[in-house]
């Protein structure tokens, strides 16, 4: 018999042995392909729909399948090499005459070709029942095959790791746990690097430190899997991915192919098969496991507990050596012993807890040198949070990916004595502060804020930090903020060239926005005006109300941020009125009433029985009145999006509706407004009685805290 | 792979295919035993009166060894591997067995290696033995040559210090006295034995039959593996 008919003969007969796999694969892939097809046509949708769903099926469902071949990798490549984790079976197939080589490609082939065959033929059948529903069959065909190679290609390669877990183990509990720690080992250790510096380090900004999921085979897949239909539609297959896919598949099955031949037969019905293995294991396993026990314990405390990580790491690492132990023993008695593992294990996880815990890397006190720094890229958080910016191929940033993604900031000596003042939270206590309120003297509170910074060094590598500081440093942020290079970065529309320049909307905060009806030549002056005046704005001119939005478009109002306009911005606010724009309070009319009350604050006091019940008390202002309240009440919007500098009211929750007439239908249209804190009119006070309601609130609280004082007082009794 | 192809290994507890049965099994054997001789096996199994469609794990040991045994001399290999193959077999299924292994060897100079505790099966049937010991083989020799070169005497002498002088020259591996009886197993020819023997003009002297077993025992001794040791 020639090598070759053998080998074909021993495919056949493997596939006799595994038939039940086959089956599985086909029952699964049947219901999820031709079964859902047959469903989707004769379903009653409209044609187009039903053309989309048919043609996108296979990439909109992408995710499903990942799934289904991460199980059907685990299940074929355990179940298809079971036979080296029982001394029986190994006896049986090590004593035929057959080389252990082919023994091998035999089992590893057929695992292959179930998915493969399953896949397609099921795959075929959905085809051809979706065809005669799809108004472009080509594409259909092109987004099932490609969606197909994907997730055959990231077969191979789960595949191959779970042969490689089952020659490193002996046993079907170790080779599924070692085919799951292959799988999201890597992703697992990211996330608890991830952790500790987010626990241990006040200036740590998670961008710094995304997990990669290209560590973890299994997530890799799952995030390519899960973003294949939008890469279909906006940027095409993605085969560069594949390639590396397929180029660490064939590293993989060499080193399969390799442990398999050094892989001793005695290792059958053994936890790990290479004797010499088990104390790297241990430790690769034990270490964070140990870690992870501190950082969850930690984590579940209400507040930074040292005492609770510890703890939690102590617990970790007792019960990592018990059921790692076990586990590679196969002997429950084994947990009490491996005393030197167990003491190698626990310091290494101490040194590192301890390089976090005291910061020997110098992590929060970092700031390049000058000679290092190339530029920096820095967001202020609750600032211009109304910014945004959609970028080619779709995808859009909000908030301080703004200027994180934008900014090219090279003013050395401004950033460097801005963060020097944000050191101050970790030297106070450990630990950063939560919202830090202090009263300066002036009656004018101070709030903590975030500063996101992206340091890009000469050498090419960036780092990324997250400061915290207090607004009575608005000074040094006022110094960074003006600078032309942080502007730009922060307000894309400073960069915009001219000939992008088409329309440009104004929104008063009231009404809708409307377009200005001006010639091109006065709209790229306003627009000019505008960059200059933006240009020299400051964040004490960003602590007035602002007049209203101003939106700069090609053509539609849509796409673009809409820019606060400050009373500051003289020229720009004349030349909008010269357009026929007006503020909101110019813009009261007849129409025009403002309602205000402060419902939940009068309803949690009913709640309590500290009044009757009976109406919240409303108010409607026109006219003068409406005006006034105005000048200190502006959309919701205005406030929250730059709360570094202006603030809305909190302490009581009012309900601000400003009604401008009706629309087409009939409605009325109306904005949310919010005061801004501490500028509510004392005749809103007066009209809703609320210092009688505040006064009432006192007492409830008071009345709060001498039950909860007696409560403490009988328990400790 | 040549020198495998030669061999047909029969473990002392068999796997066969979950669900299968003996065809299933000889459908396998068939691809990678390319000599294999189907109509033996059809005829060998109704001989035996084995179901060849019946489930594997439906048959008692004694059956699965049987199954085990036809297999492996339907691959027609030149040497048959056998560890335990007789336990689990009655005595009527132990002698058929041995029937066959004999038959096979007279018509095609077949070779079984057989492992095996029990000495006594292998007495009848083996003409070469090795004992092993501690994963190294202890010693290995013809069955009759062994027996040849190991007795074991007993004998009174008329006086004491006979003893002694009919022993210093032979190579003793076990000694027993009880009263005046000796009972020694000694390495060497049986009349270099008795001869030396015969010099101290003994009472008696007799040459006792050797089991292999008791061989099995000597031979251990010397080489440290002692019941005394394990019996206390």
């Amino acid at each position: 018999m020639t090598s070759k008919s053998l080998f074909f003969k021993l495919m056949r007969e493997d596939g006799k042995q595994r038939l039940w796999s086959f089956v599985l694969a086909m029952i699964v892939f049947f219901f999820s392909l031709p079964v859902v097809g047959a469903a989707q046509v004769s379903s009653p949708m409209p044609e187009k729909l039903l053309n989309d769903t048919v043609t996108n099926y296979m990439i909109d469902i992408s995710p499903f399948f990942a799934v289904i071949t991460f199980i059907g990798s685990m299940i074929c490549g355990i179940s298809g090499f079971s036979y080296l984790q029982s001394k029986k079976k190994v006896d049986f197939y090590h004593g035929i005459p057959v080389r252990r080589e082919i023994l091998y490609a035999v089992s590893y082939l057929n695992g292959i070709l179930i998915y493969l065959v399953s896949f397609l033929v099921n795959l075929c059948l959905y085809l051809l029942i979706a065809s005669g529903k799809s108004l472009t069959p080509g594409l259909m065909v092109q987004y099932a095959f490609s969606a197909f190679a994907l997730h055959l290609v990231n077969y191979l390669l789960l595949y191959t790791v779970a042969v490689i877990a089952v020659m490193l183990t002996g046993n079907m509990l170790s080779a599924t746990m070692g085919c799951l720690i292959l799988h999201f080992y890597g992703i697992l250790v990211q996330l608890l690097n991830w952790g500790f510096h987010s626990y241990f380090y006040d200036t740590f900004w998670t961008r710094g430190l995304r997990p990669y999921f290209w560590v973890s085979p299994a997530t890799a897949y799952m995030a390519t899997a899960s973003s294949l239909q939008y890469d279909m539609k906006h940027w095409g297959f993605p085969w560069g991915d594949l390639a590396t896919v397929l180029a660490i598949w064939l590293a993989l099955t060499v080193a399969a192919l390799l442990l398999y031949r050094g892989r001793p037969s005695e290792a059958a019905e053994k936890a790990v098969a290479f004797p010499k293995t088990k104390p790297v294991i241990y430790l690769l396993l034990s270490i964070p496991v140990t870690l992870s026990g501190g950082w969850m314990f930690a984590s579940m405390a209400s507040q930074y507990s040292d005492g609770w990580m510890i703890f939690g790491m102590v617990c970790g690492w007792l019960l990592a050596h018990g059921v790692l132990q076990i586990v590679m023993e196969s002997e429950f008695k084994a947990a009490f012993r491996g005393g030197v593992k167990l003491a190698v294990a626990g310091v290494t996880a101490a040194v590192i807890t301890a390089v976090f815990a005291f910061d020997l890397t110098g992590f929060d006190t970092y700031i390049p040198s000058e000679s290092q720094f190339y530029s920096a890229a820095v967001g202020m958080n609750n600032l211009n949070e109304n910014i945004f910016l959609e970028e080619e191929g779709g995808r859009s940033l909000y908030r301080v990916d703004v200027p994180i993604s934008q900014m090219a900031f090279t003013d050395y000596q401004s950033l460097v004595e801005l963060i020097e003042e944000t050191e101050g939270f970790r030297s106070k206590n450990g630990r950063a502060a939560a919202a830090v309120t202090e009263d300066d003297g002036e009656n004018r509170k101070h709030y903590a804020t975030n500063l996101y910074v992206k340091y890009c060094l000469k050498n090419g590598n960036v780092v990324y930090r997250n400061y915290w500081l207090t607004t009575d440093k608005l000074d040094l942020m006022n110094r960074v903020f003006t600078d032309k290079a942080f502007k730009e970065g922060c307000y894309p529309v400073l960069t915009r060239p001219e000939e992008q320049i088409g329309n440009a909307y104004f929104y008063n905060g009231m009404n809708s926005a409307v377009r200005l009806d001006v010639s091109h030549t006065e709209l790229l002056r306003l627009f000019r005006t505008f960059c200059e005046e933006y240009r020299e704005l400051t964040l004490y001119d960003m602590e007035e109300l602002p007049f209203g939005t101003l939106t700069f478009a090609k053509e539609k109002n849509e796409g673009e941020p809409g820019y606060y306009i400050y009373p500051s911005m003289t020229e720009t606010v004349s030349l909008l009125a010269a357009a026929g724009m007006e503020g909101r309070q110019q813009a009261v009319g007849k129409d025009t009433r403002v309602v205000v009350s402060a419902e939940s604050f009068y309803y949690g006091l009913v709640s309590e029985g500290m009044i009757e019940e009976g109406t919240a008390p409303e108010v409607t202002y026109t006219g003068e009145k409406a005006r006034q309240l105005l000048e200190s009440a502006a959309p919701s919007d205005w406030l929250w999006d730059n709360q570094m500098v202006i603030r809305p009211e909190t302490a009581v929750e009012f309900s601000v509706s400003v009604y401008g007439g009706t629309d087409e239908n009939g409605n009325d249209i109306y904005e949310n407004y919010s005061f801004v804190e501490g500028q509510v009119p004392e005749f809103v006070r007066e009209d809703l009685n609320l210092d009688e309601l505040e006064r009432l609130q006192q007492e409830l609280d008071e009345r709060r805290l001498e039950e909860w004082v007696d409560e403490q007082v009988m328990e400790r009794r | 792979m040549e020198a495998k192809s030669q061999v047909f290994y029969i473990s002392d507890d068999q796997y066969f295919f979950p669900s299968g049965t003996p065809a299933d099994m000889e459908t396998y054997y068939r691809v990678v035993y390319p000599q294999f001789d189907h109509e033996r096996f059809i005829k060998m199994m109704a001989q035996f009166d084995l179901d060849k469609k019946r489930k594997l794990r439906t048959f008692s040991k004694g059956m699965k060894k049987q199954v085990s045994i036809l297999l492996g001399i339907c691959a027609n290999t030149k040497y048959l591997f056998c560890d335990e193959t007789f336990d689990g077999l009655d005595p009527v299924m132990r002698q058929a067995v041995k029937s066959l292994f004999a038959q096979e060897m007279t018509k095609r100079g077949m070779t079984p290696i057989i492992a095996s505790h029990n000495l006594r099966e292998l007495e009848d049937i083996c003409d070469h033995v090795g004992l092993l010991h501690k994963g190294g083989i202890l010693f290995a020799k013809d069955l009759e040559e062994m027996k040849i070169y190991i007795h074991k005497i007993q004998c009174v002498f008329r006086e004491e210090g006979d003893a002694e002088r009919a022993f210093e020259e032979l190579e003793i591996l076990q000694q027993e006295q009880r009263g005046s009886l000796y009972t020694v197993t000694a390495r060497g020819t049986r009349e270099g034995i008795l001869q030396k023997i015969q010099e101290t003009d003994p009472l008696f002297a007799e040459v006792l039959p050797l089991s292999l077993e008791e061989i099995f025992i000597s031979e251990t001794e010397v080489a440290g593996y002692d019941i005394k040791k394990l019996v206390f």
